[in-house]
C-alpha cells in the first residue's frame, strides 16, 4: 500500500476532497471518519447488499438443519407415540427450528460484516501512522492509493488545495 | 473556509468509562450489588448441593418464585431488546439516548432469567442433556415439549441479543481504544474492538449488518415471548391452557422492559449527568410508550374477563379461583400496579419529573411480577384431586434466588456503565443536529 493520506478537520471537507478526487479519476481512495457520512457511504461504501444474503441463506440453512435434526431424532431414531399424535408433529417442531434459524442469521451476519470488511485484525499500517488514532474521535481521513490516475507530487498538490490540515506519504 | 474546530459532543459519554475514579456512590452500589450476589450464591447452594426440595414448591404447586421470576426477567430482557431493535431500524434520536443501554439492560436480564430453568431442573449439571448430541443410551431431546423450546429460545435470545449489543459497540470500543491512556485499557478495548479503523466500507457494511441483526430479533423476540408462555399453555390446566396467554405475556413482557428502560434512564441520566443525550424529549417519550402499553395490559385482562368468564366451568373456575382465591391479592396487585400506576403519565408534568417516573416504573415492575406470581400459583390453586390443597409460599432459599439476580443484574449494569460508553458514541454524532 502506497500513496497519501490526509487529515481533515471537518467532515464536509473530506466529502468535498472525496468528490474532487472521484471527479479526477481516482479510484483507490477511502476514507476514515468517526461515524458513518451517508455520502461517503454512498461513494465509497460498495455494495452491502451480500451481507443480505449471508444472512438470509445462513437463516435457511439453519432452520433447515434443526428441522432435520428434530425430524430425525423425532420420527426416525426415537419415534415416540404421545397421546396419538403423528410422528411427524410438524407444528410442534417449527418454535425450535425457527429461533434456530435467527441464531444462525444473526451469528452469520456478524461474522460476515467482519469478514467483509477486513476484521478481525489484530493490526494495520494505518495505525503506526501518526494522528491516526483521532479517526475515531474527531479527525476526518483521506487515503489516496497508487493507482493509475496517482502522480505523488500531482496528487499531493491536489490534496494541498483542498485544505486539509496535514498530508502524509505512505511508503511501499 | 474552515469550520472552527469543537470539541466532540461525546465526551460526556466518553469520560466516564476512561475515568481514573468513579465516585463512592459507584463502590456502594457495587457494594450492594456483591451482597446480591453472595444471596445469589446461597440461593443456589440449595437446588444445587441438596435439591429442590428446600423450595416451597410441592405438590399441587409444581412451580412457583423460580418461573414466576424467570418470566419476568425474561420479559424485562424480552421488553427491552425489542424496544431496542425497534429503534435500530426506525433511527429516531431515541435511539441514540437509550438504545445502547436498553440493549445492555437486555443482555443482563436474559443472563439472569437463564439461571432459573437451568436449576429448575433439580440436576442443574445435567442441562446439557437437552442438547441434542448423540448418548449412549440413545435418547433426544423430546421436541414436541414447549421446555425444550425454551431451552433452544433462551439460548438464542441470549446469543442474538448479545449480538445486536456487540455489533453496536465495535465502532465505540475502537474510540475508546484511542482515546485510553493506559496500555492495560489500550489493549482491553483494542482487543475488543476487532481493529475496527472506521473506513467507508466498514460503516457502510456495519449499518446493514446492525440492522439486519435487529431485523432478525423482532420476530425472534415474540417468538420467545410466547413460547415463555407455551409453557404454560402446554399443560393441561384451565386458565393455563388457554389460546390468549401469548398475548398476555408479550403485552406484559413488552411493558416490563419499557418500564425497565425507564427507569434506569432516569437513574444515568442523573447519576451521570447525561440530560445532554438523554434529553426531556426522550423521558417524556418513554413515559408515554410505558402508558400506552398500560393500556394494552389493561386490554390483556379485560380479554381475559371476557373470554374466560363466558367460557365453560373449569376455565371460569379456574380464573375465579385466581381472582377471589387464598391469592387474590397477587391478581388484583398485578392488575392494579401494571395498568394504574402508568395512568398518571396523562399528565406531562408528571411525564418529566424523575421521582414520579422511577416510582411508577418501579410500581409496574412489581405489579408485572405479582402478575406472573399469580399466574403460576394461583393458577394451581385448584388441584383437582382428593387432598387438602395447602398454600404455596416462598422459602428463603427462593427469596434469596431472587434477590440474588437482582443483585447480579445491578452488578453487570454498574460494571457496563463503568467501562462501556453507555450511549452510542456515533449515532450521536450522525444525528442531524
Amino acid at each position: 500500500m502506497t500513496g497519501l493520506i490526509a487529515r481533515f478537520r471537518s467532515p464536509a471537507e473530506l466529502v468535498e476532497a472525496v468528490r474532487r478526487l472521484r471527479d479526477q479519476g481516482y479510484r483507490r481512495l477511502d476514507a476514515f471518519t468517526p461515524y458513518p457520512l451517508p455520502e461517503l457511504t454512498e461513494l465509497l461504501g460498495g455494495s452491502t447488499s451480500r451481507i443480505g444474503w449471508i444472512a438470509a441463506l445462513s437463516a435457511l440453512a439453519g432452520g433447515a438443519l434443526t428441522y432435520a435434526v428434530i425430524y430425525w431424532t423425532a420420527v426416525v431414531d426415537y419415534p415416540l407415540n404421545i397421546g396419538g399424535r403423528p410422528l411427524h408433529s410438524w407444528q410442534a417442531f417449527l418454535p425450535a427450528a425457527l429461533v434456530s434459524a435467527a441464531l444462525w442469521s444473526g451469528l452469520a451476519t456478524l461474522i460476515g460484516m467482519l469478514w467483509l470488511g477486513g476484521l478481525p485484525r489484530w493490526h494495520h499500517r494505518l495505525f503506526d501512522l501518526k494522528g491516526f488514532d483521532r479517526a475515531t474521535y474527531d479527525r476526518y481521513f483521506l487515503l489516496v492509493e497508487d493507482d493509475p490516475a496517482f502522480e505523488a507530487s500531482e496528487t499531493r498538490r491536489l490534496l494541498e488545495s483542498l485544505s486539509p490540515e496535514h498530508i502524509e506519504a505512505l511508503g511501499p | 473556509m474552515i469550520a472552527p474546530i469543537q470539541n466532540p459532543p461525546i465526551d460526556h459519554v466518553i469520560d466516564p468509562p476512561l475515568a481514573e475514579r468513579f465516585g463512592r456512590t459507584w463502590w456502594i452500589g457495587i457494594g450492594v450489588a456483591l451482597l446480591g450476589v453472595l444471596f445469589l450464591l446461597y440461593g443456589l447452594r440449595g437446588p444445587a448441593f441438596v435439591g429442590i426440595g428446600v423450595w416451597g414448591t410441592n405438590i399441587p404447586y409444581v412451580w412457583g418464585f423460580d418461573i414466576a421470576s424467570y418470566a419476568w426477567w425474561i420479559g424485562i430482557a424480552n421488553g427491552a431488546a425489542l424496544f431496542a431493535s425497534i429503534l435500530v431500524l426506525t433511527g429516531s434520536s431515541l435511539h441514540t439516548a437509550v438504545n445502547r443501554f436498553a440493549n445492555g439492560l437486555a443482555l443482563g436480564a436474559a443472563i439472569c432469567a437463564a439461571v432459573f430453568p437451568v436449576f429448575h431442573l433439580g440436576r442443574p449439571w445435567l442441562a446439557y442433556w437437552m442438547i441434542p448430541y448423540p448418548t449412549a443410551q440413545g435418547v433426544w431431546p423430546q421436541f414436541r415439549s414447549p421446555l425444550t423450546w425454551d431451552f433452544w429460545a433462551i439460548l438464542t435470545h441470549l446469543t442474538a441479543i448479545a449480538l445486536l449489543w456487540y455489533v453496536g459497540l465495535i465502532p465505540d470500543l475502537a474510540t475508546l481504544r484511542d482515546r485510553a491512556k493506559t496500555r492495560t485499557r489500550q489493549l482491553f478495548y483494542g482487543l475488543a474492538a476487532l481493529g475496527w479503523r472506521g473506513s467507508a466500507r466498514q460503516w457502510a457494511l456495519h449499518r446493514r449488518a446492525h440492522r439486519i441483526v435487529a431485523l432478525t430479533l423482532i420476530p425472534l423476540l415474540f417468538l420467545a415471548q410466547a413460547i415463555v408462555s407455551f409453557e404454560f399453555v402446554g399443560t393441561l390446566v384451565p386458565d393455563w391452557h388457554e389460546t390468549r396467554q401469548p398475548l398476555h405475556f408479550i403485552a406484559t413482557g413488552i411493558q416490563l422492559g419499557i418500564a425497565m428502560v425507564l427507569l434506569v434512564a432516569l437513574a444515568l441520566r442523573r447519576r451521570l449527568g447525561l440530560h445532554r443525550h438523554i434529553d426531556d424529549w426522550d423521558i417524556d417519550l418513554l413515559a408515554k410508550l410505558l402508558l400506552a402499553n398500560a393500556l394494552v395490559t389493561a386490554y390483556a385482562y379485560l380479554d381475559g374477563w371476557f373470554m374466560e368468564l363466558m367460557a365453560e366451568p373449569p376455565i371460569r373456575e379456574a380464573l375465579l379461583a385466581r381472582m377471589a382465591g387464598p391469592y387474590g391479592t397477587l391478581y388484583w396487585g398485578g392488575f392494579m400496579l401494571s395498568v394504574l400506576p402508568p395512568q398518571i403519565f396523562w399528565w406531562r408534568r408528571v411525564r418529566l419529573h424523575w421521582w414520579a417516573g422511577a416510582t411508577v416504573a418501579a410500581l409496574v415492575l412489581i405489579g408485572i411480577y405479582l402478575d406472573y406470581l399469580s399466574v403460576v400459583v394461583g393458577g394451581l390453586v385448584r388441584t383437582n384431586l382428593m387432598i387438602a390443597a395447602p398454600t404455596y409460599a416462598p422459602t428463603v432459599a427462593e427469596v434469596s434466588l431472587l434477590a440474588g439476580t437482582l443483585g447480579l443484574f445491578l452488578l453487570m449494569v454498574l460494571l457496563s456503565v463503568r467501562r462501556l460508553p453507555i450511549v452510542s458514541l456515533y449515532d450521536t454524532r450522525a444525528e442531524p443536529a
